[in-house]
């Protein structure tokens, strides 16, 4: 079976359409970043340049996650950044290791010494911002393969927040419509229906193209100019592109496109009906890239419009995108059903019985 | 005598030992079958397509083979009797909505990888699916049940959700075609009101499962078959007690029975027939010699003998004169024409599955596909549906 089954959740933690922006992650909190794995990243970092974690040091998920007091997610995201930034090197199923030398096994409490020397290494205060685009992430891989209870205590303990901030994040991902509460008063994940596409794909149709006219006027030139070059890269290298990197495309589209809205209820009506987008994303994960290759011929005409400040024929072309794209996505829907589900969580369970 | 082994896959629906062992002797080249139950066999088309060659199965799962990208377009240049095929007594291309997947919608290629019911113009027409055989089905129901059904009473699909019959009902195990057909049980019974069997809406499939869960719980149903082979088995158990009196049947199952001797009748419900039909697909995988050996297996099944092979089971076949040709005066007049049988008929295993005198039920081949209410379907709210069923299977 070639097909990438069962991975559902490592992809999509890692990059997805509506997942965390991490130019924009800084928090409250002056300089700390507001991402946990921004800081598990950064410490780790640290710790190979000061030569604390030597060469060779085999540095895995889970003992790495247990030392820190941390949940394995942002730990894996924190060392495949590192793995890109070249500080650290696949060790053949065993994890990563530091730099090319033999890999070398640090016994755990060496490792515990080396994580956790100073006080406060990592930011583990609580705050909803943190945990937000990862529990969005993991809800909405969801959504494709049933109905889901979430389990507001199991969620805090799984991020080491408190049960208030656990509750903050599900009303703020209540407002995006992704969760729901039922007459139990129980947090529930919908599943994902066909109608639910064709509605949100036609209110899409409705809105997104009235906003781009909206924002044209305020959007930075040069970004958009990258974008377009960004799209155009891809189109030639097409079909050998990273399904991340059409994750990305789609985010600038469709959400960083429209941040810059000045009228906020247009702009939350518009998050609130995209969750058509968490379908190709799930889809280029797991089934060849084909039919993203017309997307990225709709968006490069786009762009080519919106840099020529023509607006309207941008419009136009929005529109026939998201139209276009209906069919596909109930088609694409269907298929997802034949995967297995995602990896369980402790803290999201089935919810039997489909009418909720 | 090529090394290379054309892999194909596909159910025991089409797959039939016949149909292997003449494969096998007509053509150059050795071939491997993987004989799978439809639900699985749809989840290596769309899952593996390195894992197969041709993949043999129903038009309704076309849509999600093509939407993942796992097959290829098919060239009809390369199909000697592409000109012959027509699609269930239609002529490809034709218009005409029908409830369910009707396989005609899904059937041309376009330039921006959509499908259509209409090539696209100004090239040699690319399909996704070569259309071959195609049955109308219905249900089964055994003297047993004669006792307790008022005299005169029509045959209608509502029986299937009878309480006279309670614990002695029997589906197929997949929903594309048990789901229709308990749509078109519960409309027809007056307890869900139901648009469209074939494209069922959220509050339509709630409403049915509403019905259908207490019934499954109370034992109306005895269990859920997978293929003709398990159907057989169901209906007819060993020791003492009653199998089923009423089942959705497929024909294979009906006239293997038959040929035990089983006094069966195979209904024409007063709603119409579920319909199906099969076809080939290339993996998006395939290339070269193997590419090459899959065409010659396209067009060995247009040829007449695995058109004859399908029709002794009740099948029929989307081009129509080698197969006529093939079967015998005999044999066409009853498969096809509907007339009585003037001698008795064997089925492809040898065995009379047909005695001198009987008629098939619905009449000719024409008249039995007029009266096709719905085609088996992968319905748009499919994902929802899946998990309702696996919960009414009792998984």
């Amino acid at each position: 079976m070639d097909r990438k089954i069962g991975q559902l959740s490592q992809n999509t933690a890692e990059s997805a359409p509506m997942i965390a922006r991490p130019a924009m992650s800084m928090g409250a909190a002056g300089s700390r970043p507001a991402f946990l794995y921004v800081s598990i990243r950064d410490l780790l970092s640290r710790k190979i340049s000061s030569g604390e974690l030597p060469p060779g040091t085999v540095l895995k998920e889970a003992p790495v996650a247990g030392q820190l007091g941390v949940s394995r997610a942002p730990v894996r995201r924190a060392l495949a950044l590192l793995a890109e930034a070249g500080l650290i090197f696949e060790a053949g199923g065993q994890g990563f290791k530091v730099g090319q030398a033999a890999p070398v096994q640090l016994p755990l409490r060496q490792l515990h010494q080396i994580l956790t020397g100073e006080p406060e290494e990592i930011d583990r205060s609580p705050s909803w911002e943190r945990i937000f685009d990862e529990v969005r992430e993991e809800i909405t891989a969801a959504m494709p393969f049933g109905s889901w209870r979430i389990q507001e205590a199991a969620l805090g303990d799984h991020f080491h927040v408190s049960r208030t901030v656990a509750r903050e994040v599900l009303w703020r991902l209540m407002d995006r419509r992704l969760v729901d509460k039922d007459s139990k008063s129980h947090w529930i994940v919908g599943q994902m229906t066909a109608r639910d596409l064709r509605e949100t794909l036609e209110m899409r149709a409705l809105m997104e193209p009235a906003a781009l006219v909206q924002v044209l006027p305020g959007l930075d030139r040069a970004w958009l100019a990258r974008l377009e070059a960004r799209v155009a890269a891809l189109i030639r290298a097409f079909p050998q592109v990273e399904p991340q990197a059409l994750d990305q495309i789609d985010q600038a589209m469709f959400q960083e496109m429209f941040a810059g809205l000045r009228n906020s209820r247009l702009l939350a009506s518009i998050r609130r009906n995209q969750i058509s987008l968490v379908v190709p994303h799930l889809f280029r994960h797991h089934f060849p890239l084909t039919d993203d290759l017309a997307a990225l011929l709709d968006y490069a005409r786009i762009l080519h419009h919106l840099g020529r400040d023509e607006a309207e024929a941008a419009q136009v072309l929005m529109r026939s995108h998201l139209l276009r794209i209906g069919r596909l996505t109930l088609a694409r829907l269907r298929v997802l059903s034949l995967l297995p589900p995602p990896r369980r969580v402790t803290w999201l369970i089935p919810a039997h019985q489909g009418g909720l | 005598m090529t090394d290379t082994v054309l892999r194909v896959i596909g159910t025991p629906a089409t797959l039939t030992p016949e149909l292997r062992a003449r494969a096998a002797a007509d053509l150059p080249f050795g071939i491997q079958f993987e004989v799978l139950d439809g639900l699985d066999c749809q989840r290596r088309g769309v899952m593996a397509p390195e894992s197969f060659d041709v993949y043999d199965q129903w038009f309704h799962s076309l849509d999600l083979l093509w939407t993942a990208a796992s097959i290829r377009p098919i060239d009809t240049t390369r199909l000697a009797r592409w000109d012959e095929v027509t699609i269930a007594g239609t002529r490809p291309g034709a218009n005409g909505r029908q409830p369910g997947s009707w396989p005609g919608s899904l059937l041309y290629a376009q330039s921006d990888r959509s499908l259509a019911a209409t090539p696209q113009p100004g090239a040699a027409p690319q399909i996704s699916m070569l259309p071959t055989t195609y049955n109308v089905d219905s249900f089964v129901w055994t003297p047993d049940m004669s006792a307790l059904r008022r005299a005169e009473e029509a045959e209608s699909w509502a029986w299937l959700l009878d309480g006279r019959w309670h614990g002695r009902a029997a589906l197929a195990a997949d929903p594309a075609a048990s789901v229709v057909e308990l749509a078109l049980a519960a409309r027809a019974a007056g307890l869900v009101d139901i648009a469209d069997p074939g494209d069922l809406t959220i509050e339509e499939i709630d409403a049915l499962f509403a019905v259908l869960m207490p019934l499954r719980r109370s034992g109306h149903f005895t269990r859920f078959w997978a293929t003709s082979d398990d159907a057989v088995r169901l209906m007819t158990p060993q020791g003492s007690g009653g199998g089923p009196v009423i089942s959705a049947l497929w024909s294979p199952a009906y006239y293997a029975m038959r040929a035990m001797g089983r006094d069966l009748h195979y209904a024409v419900p007063g709603e119409g027939y579920r319909g199906w039909h099969s076809g080939l697909c290339l993996s998006a995988a395939l290339s070269g010699e193997r590419l090459e050996m899959a065409y010659a297996w396209l067009n060995w099944w247009l040829d007449g003998v695995p058109g004859a092979i399908m029709a002794r089971q009740g099948y029929y076949m989307s081009v129509v004169q080698p197969l006529r040709d093939t079967l015998t005066p005999a044999e066409w007049a009853f498969w096809y024409a509907g007339e009585p049988a003037c001698e008795d008929l064997a089925g492809s295993d040898g065995q009379i599955v047909v005695r001198r005198g009987e008629r098939r039920e619905g009449g000719s081949y024409q008249d039995r596909v007029a009266r096709i209410a719905v085609w088996s379907t992968i319905m748009p709210e499919h994902n929802y549906l899946i998990r309702r069923w696996r919960e009414f299977l009792g998984d």
